[in-house]
């Protein structure tokens, strides 16, 4: 059994700086769990107080059932892939891998064993015996992974360790850290900064700004019903469109003044909007929940935002159209690609008003429509 | 443009101004008009003051001659030089191989002028001296050395103490014993000890013997006749003196240098010294006021065999060489110097009793008059055996007394092994050529490692050699243009020119002189290996230096390069003020070896210096919280003798961490800082305590630097040779030598520049023995990150 | 930035390090204070009261003009100044041109050259020493201050050969084909172009030199002992002087006071450079 659970940890380094603002978090035992934000947001702090890297200023951090506060990183059971894999350069992989166990005295044959599985697993059985020098980057990322997991640890502590890697491995690599969190099933804990990262990866994602939770929430939640404006802009590519405007009322109905058009708003808003109505507020509305003509989804009258195309950008079988209007420097629409548009043309987007979001305006910008 | 032609013109003539300072030096410049005689002069006790007044006022007599007196107290080593040099001064009382010199027809027989006037014109010149006195350089009717001061040896004595506790001069031996017990019981030191120099001893042991064994048989040590030695009057003689340099001798002593020695009588910590007439003359300026000295003859023997008035002079004698430039003019001044108001002058300005009849009487101070009269009721005189043999003998006799005097060996063992010395000096004398082996296992053991290292490196070059043969690099960066004759001749000929001419050829000549025996002067002649032979199979002191070499290269680094990887351990943890820490760990090395070594000499004083101090303190500060047993202990080094011969080495060890551990420390942070942060960090993941982190990531990851820092602390310890010769004062003994320090006595001290060159051979072998053999051992494949 | 990680669990450990390293700091700045306060005292007061400091209105002075003067540490000081001055700087001119050739041009005869030059990395200085002797004897080089400097740099070639000809192949050639074509000879293309940015590896060489140098005995002491040579001597050699002059005179506040006009200026130039000093000591050491 091992649960990780962050009962109010905070982390305030000398001269003030708070790096982490009391943090609750429980993570499920066999959980894939993903930290991510933006540098500076404070998740490899966080993932290095549960290492027991860093001190914890205040709060607890459990590992299965007992307090791990005051517990040094070898006795917390965890092991941790680094950024830079942090691999011993004197020493062979096999030895980098049997290192901990040799530590612990575990005995030979199982120590040999163990390597060989694992190594088999990754698909590094033939370099053992080389140095870490003498591997390509996709393999000291492998043989790092590889020595954590020989451990068979209670958690496996990730940072950001695909950083490093060009884009095609580290989509290969992705797949494959999947694939082994289904085998293994080990709690995992996995810090990145990048948004698609986390999507494809977490089962839970904990999207972090400033050493704050901003949402906890599988990557359905966290993409389709974002908490705040942060989040919401954050996560997906391209990022929600965001709207200014103003909450009126206006023929038994809540409509969205962006000051050329209006827009009806659903009624499951109603009853958040009530309070909002005259005040400003920010709509988002993501590119792919926009459409050039007025079928199904995207049918209705009320629903229409009339825009300048700027650049269109064909994507094989979708478009990205850059539009803006007086109001709205830049929204971005992702529709499907169709011939005889141009740069500098009228056209008349329409949303699907299921999808919309009303946030407040400014810090935090909260979602209205999640009560 | 404008200010760069300045700012060079500027470099320019700051150059030129350099260069004219320099070079003129090579230009000897001395006026042919005035003829210049040269006078080194040993500067020791008597001063330099009075003969600097001498060479002006002869300049005053005689217009149109220019004296050029100078003086050192090494000045015989500069004289030695100027000997091999064949450049010879006119005058000198350098403390030379005079038997030698006088042997090779190198002094001026001074008879003629002897028989002739002294300077006043009232009498020959050999009648205004002391009867007695002109003897000791007399060789086969003629006379070679002239005599100012009467150096004579006596026990001088603190007269106010000796009133105020009611002692008395002593006669003969017992008499002497009874004093000293006495002396002791009343809480005082009996002798203060000039052990640091410890032939000053030798004067006791030749006082005792010449008067045990009589006046032929002291003087048949000269010839290191069979027996001189080993007999039953020697080994009394050793005795009496063991007995008393055991029981009697200020503790302390053997570490402390003479002028140390004497302070400790002139402060009242000692009851006498045993010195010659030079004691007041030396320490003037050092003496409290109202302090009165007496002094008494050596103790003699109950049972006497020679005349007991006898006094024990030393030389203070003066030269002239036959090659000077103007030897009958040096003659003149002389005379000068030792006519009745010079020597008038200098006794009253010293205080020391001169050779010259007529002086003593109305010049002495109250202090010396005893010394006086004792002079004057002597028949005899001895001392200065005569004979080049026993002066090679010299370095035996110094080990075996100090062994002696610090109750390693016996006296009647000391004479067995004086005696074999003799016996294998005497042999060597009558064949030169000849080997007896008397090491086997050593040498073979020794040529062994160092074949098989040689053959281990070009066995492991060549592989390497080879290896890279077939990868055919082409550098990438080497020019494909023509570079040209001339360019090649200007780029490179300063550099090889200077490189090839002096170090490439006389390294060569090093191999071909080590093969050949010389002693500067002469005739070269060929040796064969002979100098090889003896070094390694016959000679003990080889080995010795070796051994102290040994020592060095290993027992040091054991001591300074853990500490030194401790320190960098400490400040690469992370702690404020750690620049400062680095920058002032390393100021030792700024300094050089030769201030460090100078610096340490200071603080190793027996008598209050920092570190007997030091350690004293830290003694009573630990006895004060209950550990007593290292509280006595530590005290215990209140008058430690560090630099005695037989600490010497182990005093080497807190100076070279001293001195070493700013360097090091700075290497290894060095390479402690390349390692990343998340080694560190994944280890201690991995499980890892922290010394178990330090063993498998920090020392493995920084070898690099370790075996560099080793490699130095080995090729440093073979080329030891400031330190030693530093310490011991320029005359290491045997126990102390090392090779570096061996050879320069070879050449510059006995002459022998054949074999100094077979040494410098033997330790070029070794040089390149350690450095090449350990850097292949210790070498690693570079770690990259 | 702390290393290792166990220790900000362990105030005792840190107490223990800080303890230790000021234990050191004291042992290694502790003689020179005792140095120099006993330079200040009477020579009695050096004998008899070692440890007592000088009072503020009794500093011997007089010590110090004494050495400048009569102990002729002025003169000393002038010597080695020149001497280690041109021994750099003619050490790092002849050995940079030479490696300049050597490493990047190919001629006949180019990789003997740089093994001969290398060769002299193992040579002690005693193996030469002795013929070395005589032979400057026969030149008339004896008690010259050209000779020491002669010497010096014949000896500090190699292993500023060894530095420079590392360094100067790591340099491109595009700067010098460049100056080249802009119609720079073969020397004004190295004078002007490459050796300038041969400066880091020139410092360090410098660095070596000026040390081994400035405080070099054995060599001095061999060739400065004749006729006329007091004058030549160097630091070293006529602080050693001194010191054994001292010890029969007991003209102690001298022999101290000539030690600290030894170590003071090295400990100032090396303060204000220690930065770029162990920084070229540890890169030279670390390459080699």
């Amino acid at each position: 059994m091992a649960e990780v659970v962050l009962d109010k940890v905070t982390k305030v380094y000398p001269g003030e700086i708070t790096a982490v603002r009391t943090m609750d978090l429980q993570i499920r035992d066999a959980e894939f769990i993903v930290l991510v934000g933006p540098s500076g947001c404070g998740k490899t702090t966080v993932l290095r107080m549960v290492a027991g890297l860093e001190e914890i200023t205040d709060g607890t951090v459990r590992i299965g059932d007992r307090v791990v506060n005051d517990v040094p990183p070898k006795n917390r059971d965890i092991a941790m892939v680094f950024q830079n894999y942090a691999l011993y350069p004197h020493m062979t992989v096999y030895k980098n891998m049997s290192f901990a166990l040799k530590l612990r005295r575990l005995p030979k044959t199982e120590i040999e064993q163990r390597v060989r599985d694992v190594a088999e697993i990754l698909g590094i059985g033939e370099l053992l015996e080389r140095k870490p020098k003498a591997l390509s980057g996709g393999q000291r990322q492998r043989v790092a992974v590889g020595r954590a997991i020989v451990r068979q640890p209670k958690a496996f502590l990730f940072d950001e360790p695909l950083s490093n890697l060009d884009a095609k491995l580290r989509v290969e690599m992705r797949a494959e850290l999947k694939s082994l969190h289904n085998r293994l099933k080990t709690t995992t804990i996995y810090v990145t900064h990048d948004q698609e990262e986390a999507m494809t990866l977490g089962e839970r994602i904990v999207v972090m700004k400033d050493g704050q939770v901003q949402q906890v929430g599988t990557p359905l939640e966290v993409y389709g019903r974002p908490a705040n404006l942060f989040v919401a802009g954050f996560v997906g590519s391209p990022p929600m469109n965001m709207l200014s405007g103003k909450v009126i009322r206006w023929d038994q109905g809540f409509y969205f003044d962006e000051g050329l058009a209006k827009i009806l708003l659903p009624e499951r808003l109603n009853d958040a909007l009530r309070d909002h109505v005259g005040k400003d507020v920010i709509m988002g509305i993501r590119p792919e929940a926009m459409n050039l003509h007025a079928q199904g989804r995207f049918a209705g009258q009320k629903n229409i935002l009339p825009l300048t195309v700027k650049v269109i950008e064909p994507l094989g079988e979708k478009m990205d159209l850059y539009c803006s209007s007086e109001n709205h420097p830049q929204i971005i629409a992702r529709v499907d690609a169709e011939a005889g548009l141009e740069p500098g043309q009228s056209i008349e987007l329409h949303l699907d008003l299921s999808r919309v979001h009303i946030f407040e305006p400014g810090e935090p910008g909260r979602n209205l429509g999640l009560t | 443009m404008a200010i760069r032609i300045t700012r060079k013109s500027l470099i320019a003539s700051l150059v030129a101004w350099m260069v004219l300072l320099i070079f003129p030096q090579a230009e000897a410049l001395a006026s042919e008009e005035s003829v210049q005689i040269e006078i080194p002069l040993f500067e020791g006790g008597q001063g330099l003051s009075f003969f600097l007044h001498c060479a002006r006022e002869y300049e005053k007599e005689r217009p149109g001659i220019r004296v050029n007196l100078y003086g050192d107290p090494r000045i015989v080593e500069k004289v030695k030089v100027r000997v091999l040099e064949g450049s010879f001064p006119e005058i000198t009382n350098a403390e030379l191989s005079h038997w030698a010199l006088i042997g090779e027809g190198k002094y001026l027989p001074l008879d003629e002028f002897l028989d002739g006037p002294n300077w006043e014109g009232d009498s020959s010149w050999r009648e205004s001296f002391m009867p007695g006195s002109l003897d000791l350089f007399t060789h086969e009717d003629k006379t070679y050395g002239i005599p100012l001061a009467y150096y004579v040896h006596t026990v001088w004595y603190n007269k106010k103490m000796f009133g105020e506790k009611g002692w008395k001069p002593v006669q003969t031996w017992e008499q002497f014993f009874e004093l000293c017990e006495k002396i002791k019981a009343s809480g005082l030191w009996p002798l203060a000890f000039q052990g640091r120099y410890h032939d000053y001893a030798q004067r006791y042991i030749e006082a005792a013997y010449y008067h045990l064994a009589g006046r032929r048989r002291y003087y048949a040590w000269g010839q290191l006749q069979p027996g001189c030695f080993d007999n039953p009057e020697f080994v009394q003689a050793m005795e009496l003196v063991q007995r008393l340099a055991l029981n009697y001798f200020q503790p302390g002593s053997m570490g402390m240098s003479h002028t140390e020695a004497q302070l400790e009588f002139f402060m009242g910590r000692t009851a006498m010294i045993v010195c010659g007439s030079w004691l007041k003359s030396e320490m003037l300026g050092k003496i409290p006021d109202g302090f009165e000295m007496g002094t008494f003859n050596f103790p003699i023997p109950s049972v006497n065999t020679a005349d007991p008035s006898a006094i024990q002079i030393q030389s203070g004698f003066y030269f002239v060489f036959k090659e000077g430039q103007h030897p009958r003019q040096a003659v003149d001044f002389l005379r000068f110097m030792t006519s009745r108001r010079m020597a008038a002058t200098f006794c009253r300005e010293r205080d020391i009793p001169v050779a010259i009849k007529g002086v003593n009487e109305e010049n002495l101070s109250s202090d010396t008059k005893e010394l006086a009269a004792i002079i004057n009721a002597s028949g005899t005189s001895y001392g200065k055996i005569p004979g080049d043999s026993y002066r090679i003998l010299e370095q035996r006799l110094t080990d075996v007394r100090f062994d002696l005097l610090t109750n390693r060996i016996t006296p009647q063992r000391a004479a067995t092994v004086l005696e074999k010395h003799a016996a294998t000096l005497r042999q060597e004398n009558l064949n030169p050529d000849d080997i007896t082996v008397r090491y086997v296992w050593k040498p073979v053991l020794f040529l062994g490692l160092l074949a098989a290292g040689i053959v281990y490196y070009l066995l492991t070059s060549l592989g390497r050699f080879l290896a890279a043969r077939g990868s055919g690099r082409v550098p990438a960066s080497k020019s494909p243009l023509e570079f040209g004759r001339a360019n090649l001749a200007l780029f490179i000929g300063p550099a090889l020119l200077l490189y090839s001419v002096f170090v490439i050829v006389p390294c060569m000549k090093s191999f071909a002189w080590s093969v050949h025996r010389w002693n500067g002067l002469g005739e070269m002649t060929y040796a064969g290996l002979v100098h090889f032979g003896r070094l390694l199979f016959e000679s003990d002191y080889f080995w010795i230096a070796l051994g102290n070499n040994l020592f060095i290269m290993s027992i040091i680094p054991l001591f300074v390069l853990p500490f030194s990887l401790f320190l960098a351990t400490c400040i690469s943890r992370g702690i404020t003020g750690s620049q400062l820490f680095r920058v002032v760990f390393f100021f030792p090395n700024v300094l050089g070896v030769v201030a460090i070594t100078l610096l340490w000499m200071h603080m190793y004083n027996p008598q209050g210096g920092v570190v007997n101090t030091a350690l004293v303190g830290l003694g009573r500060g630990v006895s004060g919280i209950g550990l007593e047993g290292l509280g006595t202990y530590l005290q215990g080094f209140a008058s430690f003798a560090w630099l005695a011969q037989d600490h010497l080495y182990w005093a080497l060890v807190p100076m070279s961490i001293w001195g070493a551990c700013g360097f090091n420390m700075i290497l290894f942070l060095a390479a402690m800082e390349s390692i990343p942060q998340s080694l560190y960090e994944a280890a201690e993941i991995d499980g890892a305590s922290t010394w178990r982190q330090f063993h498998s990531i920090t020392l493995p990851l920084i070898w690099p630097a370790l075996s560099i820092a080793v490699v130095f602390m080995i090729i440093g310890g073979m080329k030891t040779f400031e330190v030693i010769w530093l310490l011991t004062n320029q005359a290491p003994t045997t126990a102390t030598h090392v090779i570096g320090t061996l050879m320069i006595r070879s050449m510059f001290i006995d002459f022998k520049v054949g074999q100094a060159a077979a040494i410098a051979v033997l330790l070029f072998l070794m040089v390149l023995f350690g450095s090449a053999v350990t850097l292949r051992i210790m070498k690693r494949e570079t770690v990259e990150f | 930035m702390s290393r290792c990680t166990s220790h900000k669990r362990f105030p005792l450990a840190k107490l223990t390090t800080y303890a230790v390293l000021l234990f050191y700091l004291i042992v290694v700045l502790y003689p020179m204070f005792w140095l120099l306060t006993t330079s200040l005292k009477t020579d009695r007061d050096i004998f008899l009261e070692p440890f007592k400091l000088p009072r503020l209105d009794e500093l011997q002075w007089k010590n110090f003009s004494g050495a400048w003067t009569e102990g002729h540490f002025g003169d000393y000081f002038l010597n080695s100044v020149l001497v280690t001055v041109f021994s750099v700087g003619l050490t790092l001119l002849f050995a940079s041109m030479a490696a300049y050739a050597v490493a990047r041009f190919s001629f006949k005869g180019v990789r003997p050259l740089f093994f001969y030059f290398l060769a002299g990395l193992m040579i002690p200085l005693q193996l030469a020493i002795v013929p070395l002797f005589f032979q400057m004897k026969s030149l008339d080089l004896l008690n010259s201050r050209l000779g020491l400097v002669v010497v010096y740099v014949a000896f500090g070639l190699p292993f500023a050969f060894f530095i420079l000809t590392g360094f100067f192949k790591s340099l491109p050639s595009s700067l010098h084909e460049s100056a080249l074509l802009d119609g720079a000879s073969q020397f004004r293309a190295f004078w002007s172009v490459m050796l300038p940015l041969a400066r880091p590896a020139l410092i360090t060489v410098g660095i070596f030199s000026f040390l081994g140098t400035w405080n070099e005995f054995f060599i001095a002491f061999m060739f400065l002992s004749g006729e006329g040579s007091q004058s030549l001597r160097t630091l070293p050699l006529g602080l050693a002087n001194v010191t054994i002059v001292s010890q029969y005179r007991s003209d102690w506040g001298m022999a101290f006071a000539g030690l600290v006009v030894v170590m003071l200026p090295t400990l100032l130039v090396y303060i204000l450079l220690q930065r770029r000093i162990t920084k070229g000591l540890t890169v030279g050491a670390l390459k080699g």
